[in-house]
């Protein structure tokens, strides 16, 4: 999937895959208005529940799979890691920012308000946007391709450290955010939530999940094409001269 | 804001958000093809030109 004739050979996969994900959003959307039932306190608000967590999720993924390439572009200095890496955090960056709106509106009807400081997961997951932001400025504005390509994986290696930090905010200080609701030890896991509920939350995490997995395509397809521009510019700019 | 009006505003930015990311994402590549293409037929017409 690394050059333009790559990209094309995978496009009919990924055009079937773009398919699959709209009729899974289609029926995840129609099982969760008509047929999962309203939580007995939240009532419908709750309903954000099946966008917010796929966000955090498919943001969580990206930001790992980010750490991961970024870990092989140091060990092999290969370009491709580096370019995966930040298509995985550009597409994470989209979700935390999915995370970090639908959260507050969830918030304001759940809790009375949208943001709370003393909140150990909200402070901690704006913390991590923040970090990945600076990511895609860093790569937006240093000159130096080698430079950027090492200093951007470091900042996506140390940035991760963030997600279990996040994950077990909720039990290591006092927050407004619930205790793990599928993955409870007490209760058993899955075994704390309602199954219709379970079943359309676990449907949705997997059309994030698809979506995903599209929009890195897209985005690796972009960088190709930039990659193909930037070295055509660089010939023509050599070209210019030796005509003079 | 109803309970209703905070679902439909979270549903409302993932969705519109996804689709204009998509589209962004979609018109950026064929920006970068187009110019990349007009690039490559400059570059013909600079090796005619020097022949």
């Amino acid at each position: 999937m690394f050059d333009e004739n790559a990209v094309r050979r995978w496009r009919p996969l990924f055009l079937g895959l773009t398919g699959v994900f709209l009729a899974m959003l289609a029926f995840g959307l129609y099982r969760i208005f008509l047929l999962t039932p309203n939580e007995r306190t939240m009532g419908i608000a709750q309903k954000i529940m099946y966008v917010h967590v796929p966000s955090a999720w498919n943001a969580f993924f990206s930001f790992g799979a980010a750490f991961a390439f970024s870990v092989a572009h140091l060990a092999t200095k290969n370009i491709k890691w580096d370019l995966l890496a930040h298509a995985c955090v550009e597409v994470g960056t989209l979700f935390a920012t999915f995370v970090l709106i639908t959260g507050p509106l969830w918030g304001k009807p759940a809790w009375g308000t949208y943001w709370d400081w003393h909140d150990a997961r909200l402070v901690t997951t704006l913390i991590l946007w923040l970090i990945f932001l600076g990511y895609l400025m860093l790569r937006a504005t240093s000159e130096s391709r080698g430079r950027r390509s090492k200093l951007s994986a470091i900042v996506a290696i140390v940035g991760f450290c963030d997600v279990p930090i996040i994950h077990m905010s909720v039990l290591w200080w006092r927050t407004i955010h619930p205790m793990p609701v599928v993955m409870n030890r007490e209760a058993g896991v899955g075994r704390n939530i309602d199954s219709t509920m379970l079943g359309s939350l676990l449907f949705m995490l997997a059309a994030f999940n698809l979506l995903f997995f599209i929009l890195v395509y897209h985005r690796v397809a972009l960088e190709i094409a930039r990659e193909k521009l930037d070295a055509l510019k660089s010939v023509r700019a050599r070209r210019l001269e030796e005509v003079g | 804001m109803s309970r209703e009006g905070f679902v439909a505003a979270a549903y409302g930015v993932v969705f519109i958000g996804l689709i204009v990311y998509a589209l962004g994402l979609r018109l950026r590549v064929f920006a970068a093809r187009r110019q990349a293409a007009r690039l490559e037929s400059d570059l013909a017409e600079l090796e005619r030109a020097s022949k």
